[in-house]
């Protein structure tokens, strides 16, 4: 595992199997623009990406806006998948009708 | 403007009428030829009223009844951003429409039994509509019972709808407002004061303190699980809002008041003049107040309020004792 992020709020460290993200911490208006790169240049190559935030404490709208933009970059060749997606977040990608975004997946829940 | 083929509403855009009714008959006039029409059309339908005229339109449309989609008014859309959201996710799904008819909704909002403060949010809602579904192509009829609805609201309706629909038969409002206006008069009574104990925390660019200090408070309140996080991010949001106006900081103040949960966001150097903040729904382009949109989705209360030079977002959720949130399984009915 690669770290491709610390600011000491947010730990993302990059994944081979599953070719993918951890993200632990609390994403936040501070950090976004960095999470956002990170996100572009891991759905850059093709393929799936799984996103891993079982360590995740904190995330606002705009970090999962990006979420959502990254799922429909790296769509159809491949699809996001956020694995442990803490429940409240399922709720708030519903209300906002980001679940139909194409690329989006669910994998295990937290 | 009198038109006897109300069809003759512009094919673009939003058209938002207000019908004044009296009597079931009355009632029937209006919605019989709106929703069959629109059936003739191959339009989407969707009819959201109360119960006895689900009823009512039901038995006169006979087999057609079950081409309509259909809501009760009090389940479709608790408070007006749900209502608004309602709305919208309905025309997305229907959108674009067969031959570029409309998407047509019969929609009755609830007014006996309000409190004068959701009169005002509600009201605020019908004025809004105007603007936030302005790039929709929706046709939208409000019902308004005079049997039951105070007339002081239903005057307010012709404010508040460009016409009004009687029977077959548009008819500009006379009265009709600039909705900005109507909704800046709905807002000149200031917000009811924090009480002293409430709890004062510093607003700037570290928010990581702020959503410690209401997750701290409200779980002192009893708040737990889902609700908990969620009224942490609805703050967040606010505060990220007013903090991308403006670094100059700010406070924020948390209480407890009758079983609700409180959230005052204060920044003192802006004012936030767009009486729609977060009313319209997100896309997946940056830029957008998905955040504010989300708070006022999961809150019971957003209110934006420009004061002497700065703005104050006040949120509110349901506390602990919200028995009908305990028993449902999610957290927040839409």
């Amino acid at each position: 595992m690669e770290l491709a992020f610390d600011d000491g709020l947010l730990r993302i460290a990059r994944t081979d199997i599953p070719p993918g993200l951890r993200v632990a911490g609390e994403v936040d208006h501070n950090n976004t623009p960095a999470f956002g790169e990170v996100l572009a240049a891991a759905t850059h190559t093709g393929g799936d990406v799984h996103v891993d935030l079982a360590g995740l404490e904190f995330i606002n709208v705009e970090g999962l806006r990006l979420l959502m933009s990254a799922a429909a970059q790296v769509s159809p060749s491949g699809a996001l998948v956020l694995e442990a997606l803490p429940p409240h977040l399922f709720r708030v990608i519903h209300l906002a009708g980001w679940d139909a975004t194409p690329g989006l997946e669910f994998g295990g829940a937290r | 403007m009198t038109t006897s083929d109300p069809h003759a509403t512009p094919r673009d855009g939003f058209v938002h009428h207000t019908s004044i009714y009296s009597s079931d008959h009355e009632f029937l006039a209006m919605a019989v030829p709106f929703v069959a029409d629109g059936l003739d059309r191959g339009e989407p339908v969707l009819v959201t009223t109360t119960p006895a005229n689900l009823q009512l339109l039901s038995d006169s449309l006979g087999a057609r009844a079950g081409l309509v989609d259909y809501a009760e008014s009090a389940h479709f859309g608790r408070r007006p951003p749900q209502r608004v959201a309602a709305f919208h996710r309905y025309w997305q799904r229907h959108t674009p429409t067969p031959g570029g008819g409309r998407v047509r909704i019969l929609a009755e909002p609830i007014w006996p039994g309000k409190s004068p403060r959701e009169i005002r949010a509600w009201t605020r809602m019908e004025a809004g509509l105007n603007e936030i579904l302005a790039a929709t192509n929706i046709w939208m009829i409000c019902p308004y019972d005079t049997r039951l609805v105070d007339p002081a609201i239903v005057a307010d309706s012709q404010r508040t709808h460009p016409a009004r629909m009687d029977g077959r038969y548009a008819q500009a409002c006379d009265g009709y407002g600039d909705p900005a206006v109507v909704a800046g008069g709905l807002d000149t009574e200031a917000l009811p004061a924090p009480p002293p104990d409430a709890v004062v925390g510093e607003l700037h660019g570290e928010l990581g303190r702020v959503r410690h200090l209401v997750a701290t408070q409200a779980a002192g309140y009893g708040l737990t699980g889902e609700r908990l996080r969620l009224l942490v991010l609805a703050v967040n949001e606010a505060a990220e809002y007013l903090t991308e106006q403006a670094r100059t900081p700010g406070t924020i103040r948390t209480w407890m008041q009758a079983g609700t949960i409180v959230v005052d966001v204060h920044q003192p150097a802006v004012g936030v003049t767009d009486p729609w903040v977060g009313f319209r729904p997100p896309g997946l382009a940056a830029g957008g107040q998905a955040g504010l949109w989300l708070a006022r989705q999961v809150c019971d209360a957003v209110e934006v309020r420009a004061h002497g030079g700065g703005t104050t977002i006040r949120l509110e959720v349901p506390g602990p004792r919200a028995e009908e949130l305990l028993q449902t399984h999610t957290p927040y009915t839409t």
